[in-house]
């Protein structure tokens, strides 16, 4: 829920805000996007299996971030489409995470 | 408390996610999609490639100034240092404009017309109009030197500048104000082997002069070391002065 609402209230920053990046970074910042939303779904799901740990958090929100970011360009100079391992991979984790949290929460409502 | 603690975590980065989110997605203005053909694909191709070498060109030209800039404020802490570095500035532009003797490799051509041919067959009127050379034949060997690279052109011992004309005077040619008559000998310095190839090309001026209704005599040949001279004289500069910017 608080994720969400951080969300909106990002997004809202945003728009208020009206910072543009230039265009060529674009594709290297929607896998950056990938990777931070990833680290988010790891946190909620961490938080709610009771094992949630701020370093691990932050150093994966930012370094995860870099490093897709950082691959997706290196691809861009090499012509090989790196970008996709990243997507894949944290595409991937995303729906695993949320398949977690998705079963914690029914089972804490269940078990109320 | 650990709890808490990952939800402001989760809150902040969610709020960062957020403005990276509306950062990237335009909501107010819509891309627009363009299709394109294959053709204009291409254009457009070569339109970014010509683009980008154009970058690449002012950027050379940039680090050069740059160079240029820190090597004069290196140097500023001794004056005679500087003006040989101007003096030098200056012969090398002089040089590239004509006003000094220049050497380097280059090709030689010959160009030959029948004038001095006292044949019956070479009687006045449109037949012997072709057959000898014209000063529009000698301005299209020099743009197509000039096309190919050539850096220094000379005609009969006449270094071509921006200045220089090519003018018909009856049975000679002016250039620089000075007469000149049949042999005609072109020489260039530039890239040897690209301008030969480029002269030599069927598709370019020099080869229709030896075509049957012209029947001029020329070659080219490819030299290493040609020494071309200076434009006698000074460029004038009595009407144009300089832009105030």
């Amino acid at each position: 829920m608080i994720a969400i609402v951080g969300l909106l209230i990002g997004i809202l920053l945003g728009l208020v805000l009206k910072v543009n990046i230039p265009d060529q970074f674009s594709p290297y910042m929607s896998v950056a996007i990938l990777a931070c939303l990833d680290s988010v779904f790891g946190a909620v799901r961490a938080t709610l299996s009771k094992n949630f740990r701020a370093d691990i958090f932050i150093s994966g929100f930012f370094g995860n971030a870099v490093l897709a970011a950082g691959l997706a360009y290196l691809g861009d100079k090499m012509g090989v489409p790196i970008y996709l391992a990243a997507v894949i991979v944290f595409g991937g984790r995303i729906f695993d995470n949320f398949a977690i949290v998705r079963r914690l929460l029914i089972d804490k409502a269940k078990s109320h | 408390m650990k709890n808490n603690e990952a939800t402001i975590f989760v809150f902040a980065a969610s709020i960062i996610i957020g403005i990276l989110v509306s950062l990237n997605i335009n909501f107010g203005k819509k891309t627009e999609r363009i299709f394109l053909d294959a053709k204009q694909y291409q254009d457009a191709y070569n339109l970014k490639v010509k683009y980008q070498s154009e970058i690449g060109a002012l950027r050379d030209q940039y680090n050069h100034y740059n160079d240029k800039l820190n090597k004069y404020i290196y140097l500023s802490k001794n004056g005679e240092e500087v003006l040989q570095e101007v003096k030098d500035e200056i012969n090398r532009n002089i040089s590239e404009t004509g006003y000094k003797d220049v050497h380097g490799p280059g090709i030689k051509i010959y160009i030959e017309d029948e004038s001095n041919n006292d044949d019956e067959s070479m009687s006045a009127g449109d037949e012997y109009m072709y057959r000898i050379i014209h000063n529009t034949d000698i301005m299209y060997i020099i743009n197509d030197l000039r096309a190919a690279g050539a850096e220094a052109i000379e005609v009969n011992g006449q270094r071509v500048t921006d200045r220089s004309e090519v003018y018909c005077l009856g049975s000679f040619l002016g250039i620089n104000g000075i007469k000149i008559a049949t042999p005609f000998t072109i020489t260039a310095i530039g890239n040897k082997d690209a301008l030969k190839t480029y002269m030599e090309d069927p598709n370019n001026f020099l080869k229709s002069l030896g075509l049957p209704h012209r029947q001029i005599f020329f070659t080219v040949e490819a030299q290493d070391d040609i020494t071309i001279k200076a434009n006698e004289g000074q460029p004038k500069a009595n009407y144009i002065s300089n832009v105030k910017k």
